[in-house]
């Protein structure tokens, strides 16, 4: 399955000072900003470099189609993952949320994969468009860019780096920068971890006033996108519209420790809790 | 304060792994099959929840906001 990757939806609060990459960054922001949608043809490579042969990953992913709104907060993307046994992926996903991070959600609905499984699971996920492919489990939130030299090693990487925190991950590091030909890669770097994965995005265009429904009309055969867009529905989207509001009596529930006894929420009455609902599958 | 990772739906032993190679001290904790998820509607992973002395809520959360977080706790 997807290894997860990257995300970023982040804002620059600090003035950067000039640097090449960052401009070429910005540019292509505008650019998206100002598209109706996006049109990407990427190959993603995946390369656990730091992990042992026998260990290593390496994901082939390549984006077919990509169509991203950012003014409607919809995208939709296409594409195929070849994973290390050579075993062909291809997928359709769908997206909602805004400009500048779009929420992958509720696929169990809105996606079918080619050969007709279905995902299962929910996932929250920022997409950003550029990048195509950007996503991961849970939120991440951009803490900062920061601007990286050349180093010893890659002496072609003008890099952008965007930390943020990532409460399954803890943290993580997304690198973007130009390589000599001008094309733009990305390698990420989640804490604790020794996977490097690489990415090259091999060429983008943005296209302008796309009907959206035409649009997917070019999905490969086989695809389907299941349940057309809810407009309503996309509009009251909420993250936390099922949640209890603050102020109301915490439910009583019953955890089990890993020592396998049970407690329930109530015993610990008379001390603050931070309840992390969390997966790692 | 009591930190606690309510997990879904893994296998214990992929808990105990993960937290070995993480290193995380919190203690992660179990429920049966989604019923502590339902009974806070949780949807979406992760989401946290800051409940009071008093066993009430005083703040929640889809995603890791650690700046609202502190706000709740009045850091």
């Amino acid at each position: 399955m997807l290894t997860a990757l990257l995300i970023v939806a982040a804002s620059c609060t600090q003035e950067p000072p000039p640097n090449p990459a960052r401009q070429a960054w910005d540019a292509l922001q505008q650019r998206l900003s100002e598209a109706q949608a996006l049109h990407l043809e990427a190959v993603v490579v995946i390369n656990d470099s730091e992990a042992p042969a026998e260990e290593a990953t390496d994901f082939r992913m390549t984006v077919v189609m990509a169509l991203a709104q950012p003014g409607t907060g919809k995208a939709h993307l296409a594409g195929s993952m070849t994973g290390p046994e050579g075993d062909k992926e291809e997928l359709v996903m769908d997206f909602l949320g805004t400009g500048e991070g779009i929420y992958y959600v509720d696929h169990e609905e809105k996606l079918a994969m080619h050969d007709g499984e279905a995902w299962n699971g929910s996932q929250i996920s920022f997409f950003f468009p550029f990048l195509g492919d950007a996503w991961s489990f849970g939120g991440l939130t951009a803490e900062g860019w920061e601007l990286l030299p050349a180093d010893a090693e890659h002496a072609d990487w003008r890099g952008i780096r965007v930390s943020g925190t990532d409460f399954l991950m803890e943290a993580a590091i997304l690198d973007v920068w130009l390589d000599e030909r001008g094309d733009l890669r990305r390698a990420s770097v989640p804490m604790g971890s020794s996977s490097r994965m690489e990415s090259e995005f091999s060429r983008f265009e943005t296209l302008a006033q796309v009907d959206p429904e035409n649009y997917l009309q070019t999905l490969p055969a086989g695809y389907e996108v299941v349940g057309p867009e809810d407009e309503e529905q996309s509009e009251e989207f909420s993250l936390d519209g099922s949640l209890l509001p603050a102020g109301a009596d915490a439910p009583e529930v019953t955890l089990v420790g890993m020592d396998d006894v049970a407690f329930t929420l109530s015993s610990l009455r008379g001390k603050t809790v931070l309840l992390n609902f969390w997966f790692f599958h | 304060m009591v930190v606690l990772c309510v997990d879904y739906g893994d296998e214990k032993n992929v808990i105990a792994d993960y937290w070995k190679e993480q290193g995380f001290t919190m203690p992660p904790v179990r429920q049966t099959e989604s019923a502590a998820s339902d009974a806070f509607g949780v949807q979406y992973y992760p989401t946290n929840y800051l409940i009071g002395p008093d066993g009430k809520i005083l703040w929640r959360a889809v995603g890791w906001e650690e700046a609202a977080l502190r706000q709740a706790l009045g850091l």
